[in-house]
């Protein structure tokens, strides 16, 4: 690793969320991701894994602690500077969230119209995205005639539009066969190789093993191990 | 800027489309909205204008005693005629009386035969008097107290006049109350309708708006197209509204004119010398009410 990707990009320092009467989602969470690396985050389900997610895109904020993104500190982020934040931070979920009735190409372009990126550049973006991600031959079709793991993928082409300094995929590989969980874990890796700070949340054992990169488990909203060539132990 | 705002029109037009038939709805409630609008405009100036009709034609007839000399009742009449709100003083001669009621009864053989009975002529002389405005009415009866003519004077013609004025204001302020009622229900059901058809497009754009918050979309631009499909309603309501009445009430204002006869009130003439005041007046009130129960809308179910 480079001195440059030693500067952290996300910080969660100290922080908890409590949601009431008794709840912590997460607690007294110190953890800091590099510009360059990736990430695992494991944890049974409901131990804290999403909420890490809702917090680095300012959906949800800390009860308690600071959460600090790219070197801004986000803890008490103002609601007109988080479209910012999000513009710098890539999401990809389980469920896709694409448009039914727009194309491949109209998905990704939505993603740079609706942040008021020029039609030159839309035009110029869209079709390298969709090259990175091996779809450049099925722009045109509707997210119903794609597979589940193609219809990722354009989730994850969207998810660069903005070429983002990071990417969070949040279980990505949930409605996967193994053998589409295999190529979106090889395709973020190679987004990782690009220069991406890339962050999964999963409870995938074997694409987390298959990996041999840095392992964060949660467990009960408490951070239990974090092992930088780790392995999914529960 | 231009290009966002070219980009949140075409969502607030796919958004229209997408429910026309709510859109439909929504449109024809704010159609009757303007109509009862209108209505209400118009028939509080046509009731002004009736009024100021009748007001200017009101006649009182100060009719005096026969014994009473000719002299000092052109006194009375000079000395009316130099009262600034007497718009009109004229003096009808006990002969002049005689010869109107004459000619006025002239079918009537009774009457004749009665008044060629009598030996001496039993009218006096008549101040027909006409205010410059009914309020003077009070200061006018007080004059004439002052100056004595109540003794002189045999009677004085006024309380059927007032009784019609009152009438007509009293049935005018029902008119107008009414008026003022049914373009507030229709203003409070466009307002539901409005917020309804804003509710249904975010629901319909759930999708969409989860991923514009997802992909960094200002809240503007979120909530851009849902303000713009308030004021498409409110465009497509006022011009076709006016698209329907100029020509509606052109082809109405004769039948109108002959039915109001002496009131002589042109709608047409009136409504195209007010368009712009009117339409401005209508547009903003309507774009207010829109703009209002979408952004409540919003507020309530858009979440960004």
């Amino acid at each position: 690793m480079s001195e440059e990707n030693k500067v952290p990009i996300i910080q969660f320092r100290n922080v908890s969320k409590f949601y009431p009467p008794h709840t912590y989602a997460v607690r007294d969470v110190n953890v800091a991701i590099n510009s360059g690396e990736f990430v695992s985050i494991v944890g049974q389900s409901g131990t804290g894994k999403t909420t890490l997610v809702r917090l680095i895109i300012a959906e949800e904020h800390p009860t308690k602690g600071r959460v600090i993104v790219g070197g801004w500190d986000i803890t008490n982020i103002r609601h007109g500077d988080i479209p910012l934040l999000r513009r710098q931070i890539g999401v990809v979920f389980q469920d896709f969230k694409l448009l039914p009735r727009k194309t491949v190409r109209e998905n990704v372009a939505f993603a740079l119209q609706v942040a008021g990126a020029a039609r030159a550049q839309v035009r110029e973006v869209v079709p390298q995205v969709l090259a990175i991600v091996g779809l450049e031959t099925k722009m045109d079709r509707f997210p119903h005639q794609l597979s589940g793991g193609e219809q990722q993928r354009v989730s994850i082409a969207r998810a660069l539009v903005h070429r983002p300094k990071i990417l969070v995929a949040d279980e990505p590989t949930g409605n996967l066969d193994s053998i589409n969980t295999r190529e979106i874990i090889d395709l973020l890796v190679k987004i990782n190789e690009l220069g991406t700070t890339v962050l999964l949340v999963t409870h995938n054992r074997d694409a987390v093993n298959s990996l041999k990169k840095r392992v964060i488990t949660l467990d009960q909203g408490i951070v239990s191990s974090d092992k930088q060539v780790g392995r999914y132990v529960l | 800027m231009f290009l966002s705002l070219a980009r949140m029109i075409k969502f607030a037009v796919q958004n229209f489309w997408r429910n026309v038939w709510l859109s439909v709805v929504t449109v024809t409630i704010i159609f009757l909205t303007l109509c009862s609008l209108t209505s209400l405009i118009l028939i509080n100036v046509m009731s002004d204008q009736a009024l100021n009709t009748v007001k200017s034609t009101l006649d009182i007839a100060l009719t005096f005693k026969p014994v009473v000399p000719q002299l000092r009742v052109e006194e009375v009449r000079d000395t009316l005629q130099g009262l600034p709100y007497l718009s009109v003083v004229t003096l009808a001669t006990p002969e002049e009386s005689l010869a109107a009621f004459r000619a006025k009864h002239a079918e009537d053989a009774t009457v004749i035969g009665a008044l060629n009975a009598l030996t001496e002529n039993p009218f006096g002389a008549t101040l027909t008097l006409r205010l410059s405005s009914l309020d003077y009415y009070p200061t006018l009866m007080k004059r004439i107290d002052e100056m004595g003519l109540s003794k002189e004077a045999e009677r004085m013609d006024t309380g059927s006049y007032e009784r019609i004025v009152a009438r007509l204001e009293d049935i005018s302020g029902k008119v107008r109350t009414f008026g003022y009622a049914v373009s507030g229900f229709f203003a409070l059901i466009a307002i539901l309708i409005v917020f309804n058809a804003i509710r249904m497009g975010i629901y319909n754009h759930r999708d969409e708006i989860s991923i514009m918050r997802l992909v960094g979309a200002t809240s503007w631009f979120i909530r851009g197209p849902f303000l713009i499909e308030a004021l498409l309603y409110t465009i497509i309501s006022c011009t076709l509204f006016w698209a329907l009445m100029i020509p509606f009430v052109g082809s109405f204002t004769p039948y109108l004119n002959a039915f109001l006869g002496d009131i002589g009130f042109d709608l047409r003439g009136y409504l195209m010398t007010h368009l712009g005041n009117i339409m401005g007046f209508e547009l903003i009130l309507i774009l207010l009410l829109t703009c209002i129960s979408s952004m409540i809308a919003m507020a309530r179910y858009l979440k960004v």
